[in-house]
């Protein structure tokens, strides 16, 4: 049972919290990460709650060695009640979750299935055709010579990667990305539109799901050469996915890619134009410096700011008790700023020692498109840093929300 | 054609779960609260049930209110047969245009959860009214 206990006065809850700029949020997280490590909050405010929902409050773990305690324990800090700070309505998590809302053996056996569908072949196949979309995309970029950098370069690559594994047909691609975009934005007031939050998710779902059962029934009548096929396809033990799971892992899957390496995309261009030095470093060797500038990129965008698990048992976490049923909030987007692992943490290095926890802290939830992402990265900064040495960027307009770091459009000329 | 044979029976079956839900000692308080109305209207066959939870009534048929309820849910009588045995996803229903909900979204999902103790109750109940048809149909 939780205790009444009293929340801490650095109070990271409020959508004014996450309405701040990145550094104003981060004074604060810095206090935590100094004084109280481990600290307990008040619920997260935010639209994709249901009102006179009972919460007791979470803990919030700020430091890198928590987070990654937290990550590589999940036997304490189970997925299945629930993994944004939020109190997102079970039906929508279960449907839109897959097996990141899952915990041993579920969690084991749905990843297996999914990963027979990732085959060596390919996955180098998308490999192949990530770097030549790069180059026609930075071709785009420089013959438009202005226009919207999000609309122009960070969007469309991960939509193409997905819609490939997925089979999306071009003319459904805009509309798929869409609904994957807007389904991580039930706290931003331009994209709700007068709708609530849980409407928003509610319909984004139902859009990713139709589209998914016909993609998946297509498949099954005319199987094609990629992963949705496998997906139909996938055997492990004499099991399938079902028709649910396939949706609950597309749904997964078009936000995992799209709203995450379209972040890293625009913060990493915004950071090396911030920051003058480390785009010269980096283009005076890239096959050197490209693969630390990916994640350097990666720890500086921290696409996925907030996850959340919930103790299955007491614990203790740097010295703080947590009660069994306890919600836990990894901050990443704080552990990613952990002056005790990363000198100078709001300074941009590309010869950093990696330690970033972008694509999580380790564990079973591991980001399962690491390479992918890692690899679109590369080639799309080995892209736009060669070829596009003036490219300037204007100011950007953020996403409002508790779960992505979002850049929603920023100008951009050559 | 589908499983039940004409409103009466789906009145029975699927309409008395709801009377249980109002008269449950734990479900019915918690239904009452959340003081929702919703309208069901069933396809084969054609069938309508409105329920006020804040009053606790389900009425049937021509007995139904005219005012509007929050949620009105459109879906075949065998689609319900088989969201209360456990074995409808709404969420892809609605995606196949199997379930159409017109009405309050957050209303609807505060509903849902009381919905899930209700599932082996249906069941044992329908085992109870010799319709175990309407279970192995189900799959």
């Amino acid at each position: 049972m939780a205790m009444e206990r009293a929340f801490d006065e650095v109070d990271v809850s409020t959508l004014a919290f996450w309405e701040l700029s990145a550094e104003e949020r981060d004074a604060r997280l810095a206090v935590l990460r100094a004084k109280r490590p481990v600290s307990w909050q008040r619920p997260a405010e935010g639209m994709a709650t249901l009102p006179g929902r009972e919460d007791p409050g979470y803990w919030a773990v700020t430091r890198h060695a928590e987070v990654m305690t937290v990550s590589r324990d999940p036997e304490t800090y189970s997925s299945s009640n629930g993994f944004q700070i939020e109190d997102v309505p079970e039906e929508i998590l279960e449907s839109a979750g897959s097996f990141l809302g899952m915990d041993h053996p579920r969690h084991t056996k749905l990843r297996r299935l999914v990963s027979v569908a990732f085959t060596p072949r390919r996955v180098r196949a998308l490999e192949d055709k990530i770097a030549f979309r790069a180059k026609t995309l930075v071709d785009d970029l420089l013959e438009r010579g202005e226009g919207d950098f999000v609309d122009v370069v960070a969007k469309p690559m991960p939509s193409a990667t997905f819609a490939e594994m997925m089979g999306v047909a071009e003319e459904d691609r805009e509309r798929v990305t869409g609904l994957a975009n807007d389904m991580v934005a039930w706290n931003d007031p331009d994209v709700l539109d007068g709708r609530d939050g849980l409407t928003l998710l509610l319909e984004t779902l139902v859009g990713l799901y139709g589209e998914a059962a016909t993609l998946s029934d297509a498949r099954r009548a005319q199987p094609a050469d990629d992963i949705l096929t496998g997906l139909v396809t996938a055997e492990v033990d004499g099991e399938h996915l079902t028709d649910e799971e396939i949706a609950a892992f597309f749904v997964l899957l078009s936000v995992a890619a799209n709203d995450t390496t379209r972040q890293s995309i625009s913060h990493g261009m915004r950071a090396l134009c911030r920051f003058p030095d480390q785009r010269e470093l980096l283009a005076s060797d890239l096959d050197r410096y490209l693969p630390g500038a990916v994640e350097e990129i990666v720890r500086w965008a921290t696409p996925v700011m907030t996850f959340r698990r919930t103790a299955t048992r007491d614990a203790e976490l740097n010295g703080t008790k947590i009660a069994a049923d306890d919600k836990v909030v990894m901050f990443y987007v704080s552990a990613n700023r952990d002056e005790t692992v990363f000198p100078e943490p709001w300074r941009f290095d590309i010869t950093r020692e990696p330690a970033h926890v972008g694509f999580g802290g380790g564990g079973p939830h591991f980001c399962l498109g690491a390479s992918l992402a890692r690899s679109m990265l590369r080639s799309m900064f080995r892209e736009l840093v060669s070829r596009a040495p003036t490219l300037e960027l204007g100011e950007p307009s953020f996403l409002i929300g508790n779960f992505i770091q979002g850049i929603s459009s920023m100008p951009y000329r050559v | 054609m589908g499983l039940f044979r004409d409103a009466q029976d789906v009145y029975d079956s699927i309409g008395r779960i709801f009377q249980e839900a109002i008269s449950d000692p734990e479900i019915g308080p918690k239904t009452k609260e959340a003081g929702l109305t919703i309208r069901f209207d069933f396809k084969d066959p054609d069938s309508i049930i409105y329920v006020d939870f804040a009053r606790g009534d389900v009425f049937f048929g021509d007995a139904a209110p005219e005012r509007d309820p929050a949620i009105k849910l459109a879906m075949k009588a065998d689609d319900a047969n088989k969201f209360w045995l456990g074995k409808l996803n709404l969420v892809m229903a609605m995606a196949k245009g199997q379930v159409r909900a017109k009405g309050s979204v957050p209303e609807m999902l505060k509903m849902l959860p009381l919905a899930k103790p209700l599932y082996a109750r249906y069941e044992a109940q329908l085992r109870a009214q010799g319709r175990e048809d309407l279970i192995q149909a189900a799959g």
